[in-house]
């Protein structure tokens, strides 16, 4: 279906349910929150009851997604042994080296298993890959502040990769308003690693151009563009090249590319898919104050958990697609901040729900939002998460598009706006409800509620609920440790320990870390004060190292 | 895993729509009968003892925890309450229970097997009286001034002392270089609340009233005499107030600027500054005394003591054989009445389940005054034998730590 994704240039009738969209998930949570208070006050027996159901609601829901994220943890474990490359050549030559994979496995050979599998799947679609060879790879990198220092290593990550550097293209797409010394240290990458790969060149993005947002996603589809020029000119089928959008600051494993052409080759419909990595904030991740590293590990642990249900997984942050998809929907939007979950959608729809994302067990790293002080890093990473949580400005545009289109069959719109909706919903109100208001009947008692039995078997039953989810915490610290990278410091056992006892600041990193961005960026979009793109500011503490 | 994932949320879903109806039912104080097998609806009890970790027994039978607690799962019936606590005498009760209900025995006041006395001073008084903030004791040896002393209550004399080694923290009011050294004390004014108090005094047959100010080391007097030619019948201020006085006459009421040393005569009762005042539905009550909630009166007359409503004019009264009550304070938050009947001071328990029994605490100078600061916890009194200004501990000041979020809201700690 053919859909203008976007709030803007719309007819009367659009426009005015596109406003009406825009202010719903604003109400949904301000009416939540403020009808608890209302209950709670005045009804405290039926407030209690629901807090009561809310508190074992998220403690099934906690156990759940703690379930799957040691699944997933587990898993992302064992891929890191997986020869990515092997795999690659491998399908290359599909059918005997299908035929010479060995049947029976021993039992932790749960990756192989289901690399045959896959590769099964891929026979019997009939949609063969392109061979290795041809595969290539574009790498759109958007720059306005950040520094050779932040840009050079993730560059120096690509070209020391085990995919081939010479199928890879650089684009770093760089804002004309930045500033010279940027722009220099742009140009200084740029020239030295111009030969490791098959293409290194900058598109300096114009101010201003009409129907565009100071957004990053004008700023890569200008690059994008002029990128497809160049690959036509080399003759290069858009359905042999994988786009991916990074974050200046993203590093690469060495095997990650090898890793994103086995899954695209791997999979059947790959000109309808996009690939989504796990994001981790390893690169300065010890030089930020703690509360950081326990938010972003927190990131980290959603993409994780959101891997292991990719029927329903978004693209987020530093992820890969199909060319010839990103060319057929138009590129990137113009005018939303939240490109990275906003191209899926409108793939998604374009397609009539024919879109999928694969999850990729494999890591790529960015910087931790931070700055020079505590308080600056706070505001930093504060407006950080409201500018993720902005992703739902997706929610209106998704909605009208679902109204509209009977292609996709009516279940899955349900079930994936059920989802969104769902998701920034409780976003913006659980931090509250499990901090503050699930305390107010307690608090606000009158005599006849404070010499009822409810009044004393909430604090009791909250206090066994929240001690069961305390397990969960405890598995989040374990992972977390599991998951980082080795402290460059003299007693790296303690500050594992100190980065454990981190884990305690939940309750403030939950509400004034996360839902309060949340719901300031829904509230914002009711009230039709759409946000600027603020761009992270990254780069303190950088640990000289390269991603593993 | 898409398929594991289903399973595991089904899974899920089903736990929660099974365990959500018992949790709410829990919640509700139902729960099964363990006899009959069928669903009962249950009551609660609530205790807290003053002091805490009192081991409760009911029906004798001891419960797991100590004071604070919550009794659950009662069904509904009565039930015999004791606490007991190592050095202190036995409490106990019958309560009734009834379902989905709390029972809230809060408070209760332990008292000692032995009333610790403490000598405060080696000086004999006639009288004390305290400053209406409660922070000062102001006592007296005969009617001259230079007898007047003080006693600030934060600055109590170390823990050690006892009967046999008196210590002397209470001084003189007034410098011995006072300029009305010789004056006689004729009366005191003091208002709720407030710090200041103004004597009123006789110097070489001239009337004066002094302004006085103790908060401070130095203690400031302002003689105000000029602005009361006539004697009121009562001097009244606004407690935070440093300026005003409103003077009571037969026929008017003045109000005096101090610092300006001015007199603003006839003021309109209305422009008075609102002060709560007891409605007292009869006249033989002695005093009304409004507890910290703000929401019931503790009246009493020379023989009865009782409880009234804030709303109402009713009076309960829950003590009717008195002799000559003078004085009642509240004590224990607003659960605990402490009494001078006579020469003498008693206990009683607020609450009026079964049969109320005042504990006599100590005996008192003929008339004399006795005091009881919530904020110390003591009983401040002097001595019927030798006059010694002497104080009882009603209330102990360990912080009681709340055992779930009700504690928290409900029981305060107190200043150690």
């Amino acid at each position: 279906m053919k859909f203008h994704y976007s709030k803007k240039n719309l007819g009367p009738k659009d426009a005015l349910w596109q406003r009406r969209l825009e202010i719903f998930p604003g109400v949904a949570s301000w009416t939540t929150l403020l009808g608890m208070l209302f209950i709670s006050v005045f009804f405290p027996f039926p407030a209690a009851i629901i807090t009561i159901s809310f508190y074992l609601c998220w403690l099934l829901r906690l156990l759940y997604l703690t379930f799957f994220l040691i699944l997933s943890y587990l898993r992302l474990n064992m891929e890191q042994k997986t020869n990515w490359m092997e795999r690659v050549q491998g399908i290359d030559r599909l059918v005997a080296y299908y035929q010479k994979l060995p049947r029976r496995f021993p039992w932790d050979s749960f990756s192989r298993w289901t690399h045959r599998l896959e590769l099964k799947t891929l026979l019997n679609s009939k949609q063969f890959p392109p061979a290795s060879c041809d595969i290539y790879h574009l790498v759109i990198y958007p720059i306005i502040k950040e520094s050779q220092e932040i840009i050079e290593p993730a560059i120096k990550a690509i070209s020391q990769q085990q995919f081939p550097s010479k199928q890879i293209i650089i684009v770093f797409a760089l804002e004309e308003r930045a500033t010279e010394q940027i722009k220099a240290g742009v140009y200084a990458v740029e020239n030295k690693y111009k030969s490791c790969f098959l293409d290194c060149f900058t598109v300096l993005h114009p101010l201003d151009i009409p129907g565009e947002s100071r957004v990053k996603g004008a700023n890569v589809t200008y690059a994008a563009k002029k990128a497809t020029e160049k690959i036509t000119k080399r003759q290069i089928p858009f359905e042999h090249v994988v786009v991916s959008c990074f974050d200046a600051d993203t590093v690469v494993g060495e095997d990650y590319f090898a890793c994103l052409t086995y899954h695209f080759m791997i999979t059947p419909n790959r000109q309808r898919s996009s690939f989504q990595p796990i994001p981790v904030y390893h690169n300065n991740i010890w030089h930020v104050p703690g509360f950081a590293r326990v938010l972003e590990a927190g990131s980290s642990f959603f993409q994780l958990v959101e891997a292991t249900n990719p029927e329903k997984l978004v693209t987020f942050s530093s992820h890969s697609m199909s060319f010839k998809a990103l060319v057929e929907v138009d590129y990137w939007p113009v005018d939303m901040i939240s490109d990275d979950s906003a191209i899926f959608w409108k793939c998604y729809i374009h397609y009539d729900g024919n879109y999928q994302v694969i999850p990729m067990y494999v890591t790529l790293s960015m910087d931790v939002a931070s700055a020079d002080n505590w308080w600056r890093t706070v505001k930093s990473v504060y407006k950080q998460k409201r500018r993720w949580a902005w992703g739902v400005e997706n929610i209106p545009l998704v909605l009208r598009a679902f109204w509209k289109n009977n292609q996709i069959p009516l279940w899955d719109r349900f079930r994936l706006g059920f989802k969104l909706i769902e998701g920034h919903w409780s976003w913006a109100t659980w931090g509250f409800m499990l901090s503050f208001i699930g305390w107010l009947p307690v608090l606000f008692a009158r005599r006849e509620f404070a010499s009822s039995v409810v009044y004393y078997n909430v604090p009791q039953i909250a206090s066994i609920i929240f001690n069961l989810a305390s397990f969960c915490l405890i598995t989040s610290a374990i992972l977390s440790i599991a998951l980082l990278p080795k402290a460059d410091v003299r007693y790296p056992f303690l500050v594992k320990i100190g980065h454990a006892l981190e884990w305690l600041m939940i309750p403030f990193i939950l509400v004034f870390l996360g839902a309060l961005p949340a719901l300031d960026a829904q509230t914002r979009l009711m009230f039709g004060r759409y946000l600027d793109f603020w761009v992270t500011g990254k780069g303190k503490g950088r640990v000289k190292k390269i991603h593993p | 895993m898409p398929v594991l994932r289903k399973i595991v949320f089904y899974i899920f879903a089903g736990l929660y729509l099974t365990i959500c109806p018992l949790l709410i039912l829990r919640l509700l104080g139902v729960i099964t009968n363990p006899q009959t097998h069928q669903l009962v609806k249950t009551g609660i009890i609530y205790v807290s003892s003053n002091p805490p970790n009192a081991d409760v027994f009911i029906n004798d039978v001891k419960a797991h925890e100590t004071t604070p607690t919550v009794i659950r799962d009662l069904l509904p019936h009565s039930y015999a309450i004791r606490l007991e606590l190592k050095g202190y005498q036995s409490w106990q009760n019958t309560v009734p229970v009834v379902e989905h209900k709390a029972t809230v025995l809060e408070n209760i006041l332990l008292l000692p097997k032995n009333w610790t006395v403490k000598i405060l001073s080696g000086l004999a008084f006639e009288n004390t009286l305290a400053l209406g903030d409660g922070n000062s004791l102001l006592e007296w040896q005969t009617k001259d001034i230079k007898d007047l002393y003080i006693l600030h209550l934060n600055k109590e004399p170390s823990a050690d002392n006892t009967l046999e080694s008196p210590a002397s923290e209470v001084t003189s009011v007034f410098p011995e270089e006072f300029i009305y050294s010789d004056a006689q004390i004729l009366r005191f004014f003091t208002v709720e609340k407030s710090p200041f108090f103004i004597l009123h005094i006789l110097v070489a047959d001239k009337h004066k009233y002094l302004w006085v100010d103790v908060r401070d080391k130095q203690i400031h007097i302002e003689d105000i005499s000029d602005l009361l030619p006539q004697e009121p019948l009562k001097l009244w201020w606004e407690y935070n107030d440093e300026k005003n006085i409103y003077a009571f006459y037969h026929d008017r009421i003045n109000r005096i600027d101090i610092k300006a040393k001015a007199i603003y005569p006839n003021i309109p009762p209305e422009n008075m500054p609102h002060t709560k005042k007891a409605v007292r539905p009869s006249s033989d009550i002695r005093e009304s005394l409004l507890n910290e909630n703000n929401d019931l009166w503790l009246e009493f007359t020379a023989q009865k003591i009782g409880l009234r409503d804030k709303n109402q004019t009713s009076v309960q009264w829950i003590l009717q054989n008195g002799h000559n009550i003078t004085q009642a304070f509240w004590a224990n938050n607003g659960n605990t009445i402490l009494f001078r009947d006579g020469t003498q001071v008693f206990l009683m328990d607020k609450e009026t389940l079964g049969h109320l029994q005042p504990q006599k605490v100590t005996d008192v100078l003929l008339d004399s005054s006795v005091y009881y600061s919530e904020k110390t916890g003591k009983l401040y009194y002097i001595k019927p034998d030798d006059k010694l200004l002497a104080t009882v501990q009603i209330l102990h000041h360990k912080p009681i730590l709340p055992k779930n979020i009700a504690d928290t809201l409900r029981l305060k700690e107190f200043e150690p």
